[in-house]
């Protein structure tokens, strides 16, 4: 408390080196994992493919060289490629999306769910399959979904016109929104014929599968946008954990912030439920996870859980395509399956971290 | 001491360098504030030119809190002006005044877990921006050292006691390197002892690094003993403002918070002792 007596030293500067290289080895162990698994994903399914020839396939794909192989640069490139594509991307931009909510909204439970987006993505998606309303005509399922999506995020805009968009309001009103969503969507479902509804149903449990490498492109684009702002904001975001008041006293802006954050990551995971469906558990576990393994600081939680989330949902894919062969189940509800009991103990095991 | 760990403190003890020799300042220029129709603050003025320890006193709800969240901007007044250092808030972002004013709240909700240390961190980001620096790390070294947090420098910000808490925000404002340091109510979670060493603190950091320390507070003797001005409030507006000798008599005391008190004066403070009443 004074100088003039002698305090034990402080050691934070070794400790946070010490934390840093935990949280950059963690990212890198990640991403390169998630590289490996997806090369060895490849070489999974009905025709085996050595690993060397799917190296062999990419490499020819990025330089655009004619294959020796036709048809085993058909299987890898073509069939197999899309669905692994799609699954790290969309695994990486959901956790992302996970991870800022959870920050902006300090709650442990904000995700593409609880924030409705999901739910107005299947409300536009069922309106397509069963009621053939297209509001873009021609354009579909996707448009439908994407566009429903981004209703909770508009009403809570043009609710913040009104008065401060809390958290918890922001949080209420997704809630909200999910309800009425999901009503009118089990409306359409009571009242549509067997063959949609098997589509519907489908569709919800989300699945990576059908996505082409076109549409694996769009999401990659709009993660990697969404992902540099976010990355440019996780400072900010930071000290929004730490309260609005506390917040606006280091020289946040939060209130703007947070409406302008929101607006991105829901761009961002409505891109990819309305390519892929829902696909529950990453969002809202992976950052969880990522957290209890290395911290709070969104600077490196953000990165780490976006490689964490693709490791995760590709590994989900795998298990999805192989489990019930020839049988390939929908990733979303490998995810729920695995994802349910893994955070029962992570809950279980950890109790000095991330959950409030 | 290791010689490292000492020039680690003086980091912090430095006297403040302006980098254009803006003199300090506070000034509150007729500043009404109130919800709707309901008045919390009229026609307060306030000026604050010299470093030191000022103290804010006065019984609940007369505003106290609310003054001192004008001036950092996070509440807004209905009329008046205020500036800090000669510029006017109201026209400054958020960032602009972080980087002249620290703010310490009472308490602080945390929902996920975090280091002490991380988050007496979070108090260079109005100067550090996106990157930390290696200065930024010893300064919060030295801000651990000089509040005696070391023993629980890694623990989760959620176990701390209300007591040590308050301490961990105190080093979180230190390290932000304000011009003013506004603290509200820091020692109503702290025993005796800490009161009188973060007070005793306060008023060391005012003097030696030549800036502001503006403070809410409650105790009478405490503000007393270690207060350079206090200004005590009543009934909405500035009721009486000087040293503690001037301000803290027995009317001043008996006519703002409606009790009687005896006032004695040793070595220069006042000694307030209220007289209890009995049914």
């Amino acid at each position: 408390m004074s100088t003039d007596q002698v305090p034990v030293k402080s050691n934070f500067e070794s400790e946070y080196r010490k934390m840093r290289a935990k949280r950059l080895s963690f990212i890198i162990v990640c991403a390169v994992a998630s590289f490996v698994l997806a090369i060895y994903a490849a070489t999974v399914g009905s025709y085996p493919i050595s690993s060397g020839d799917v190296f062999q396939s990419i490499l020819d794909a990025i330089l655009g060289k004619e294959p020796e192989d036709q048809s085993i640069y058909h299987i890898v490139i073509n069939l197999r490629m899309p669905a692994i594509i799609t699954s790290l991307v969309c695994g990486f931009a959901l956790a992302i999306c996970g991870v800022v909510m959870q920050s902006m909204l300090k709650n442990p439970l904000a995700d593409p769910y609880t924030m409705g987006i999901s739910s107005g993505a299947g409300f536009g998606a069922a309106l397509a399959m069963i009621l053939g309303i297209e509001l873009i005509a021609g354009a579909g399922v996707i448009l439908n979904a994407f566009i429903f999506s981004l209703v909770p995020a508009l009403v809570i805009l043009f609710l913040s016109k009104f008065r401060n968009a809390t958290p918890t309001m922001m949080i209420l009103c997704g809630i909200a929104l999910m309800y009425m969503f999901n009503a009118a969507t089990q409306l359409f479902m009571l009242i549509a014929d067997p063959e949609d509804l098997s589509a519907v149903y489908k569709w919800m449990i989300g699945s990576v599968d059908g996505t082409s490498m076109g549409q694996a492109a769009i999401i990659l684009v709009v993660a990697i946008l969404g992902t540099v702002y976010v990355q440019y904001m996780s400072n900010q975001l930071n000290m929004m954990g730490l309260g609005d008041e506390s917040a606006k006293t280091l020289g946040v802006d939060v209130e703007r912030k947070r409406l302008i954050m929101l607006m991105v990551v829901t761009l961002v995971a409505a891109t990819v439920v309305s390519f892929t469906g829902i696909i529950g558990f990453i969002g809202l576990v992976a950052p969880h996870m990522v957290r209890a393994i290395i911290g709070t600081d969104n600077r490196y939680l953000i990165p780490a859980s976006g490689f964490f989330g693709a490791f995760l949902l590709l590994i989900s894919h795998l298990v999805a395509m192989t489990i019930a062969e020839p049988m390939v189940l929908p990733v979303g509800v490998v995810t729920s399956c695995i994802g349910g009991p893994l955070f029962l103990f992570l809950i279980l095991r950890n109790t000095r971290e991330a959950w409030a | 001491m290791t010689d490292d760990g000492q020039n680690r403190i003086s980091l912090l003890l430095e006297p403040r360098v302006s980098d254009d020799d803006t003199p300090i300042s506070v000034k509150i220029e007729n500043v009404t504030f109130g919800y709707d129709e309901k008045i919390i603050l009229e026609d307060i003025n306030l000026d604050i030119t010299e470093p030191g320890l000022v103290c804010i006193l006065g019984p609940n709800g007369v505003g106290k809190t609310t003054i001192v969240k004008c001036i950092n901007k996070l509440l807004k007044p209905k009329e008046g002006q205020i500036f800090v250092n000669g510029k006017d808030v109201s026209g400054m972002s958020l960032l602009d005044v972080a980087q002249i004013l620290a703010f310490v709240p009472n308490s602080q909700p945390s929902v996920f877990s975090m280091s002490v240390a991380e988050a007496i961190l979070m108090g260079r980001h109005p100067r550090a921006g996106w990157t930390t620096s290696e200065r930024d790390i010893k300064i919060v070294d030295a801000a651990i050292e000089l509040l005696g947090l070391q023993e629980f420098a890694s623990r989760d910000i959620r176990q701390l006691s209300a007591g040590q808490l308050q301490r961990v925000l105190i080093a979180r404002g230190l390290v932000q390197e304000p011009d003013i340091l506004i603290l509200d109510e820091p020692t109503s979670n702290l025993d005796v002892k800490y009161q009188m060493d973060v007070m005793r603190f306060l008023k060391a950091y005012a003097r030696d690094k030549g800036i502001v320390v503006l403070m809410v507070c409650h105790d009478l003797n405490i503000t007393a003993a270690y207060a350079d001005r206090v200004v005590l409030m009543y009934d909405k507006k500035v009721f009486a403002d000087g040293t503690p000798v001037e301000v803290l008599t027995s009317d001043n005391i008996q006519t703002v918070y409606k009790v009687d008190a005896e006032v004695s004066v040793y070595d220069g403070v006042p000694q307030i002792r209220l007289v209890p009443k009995y049914d």
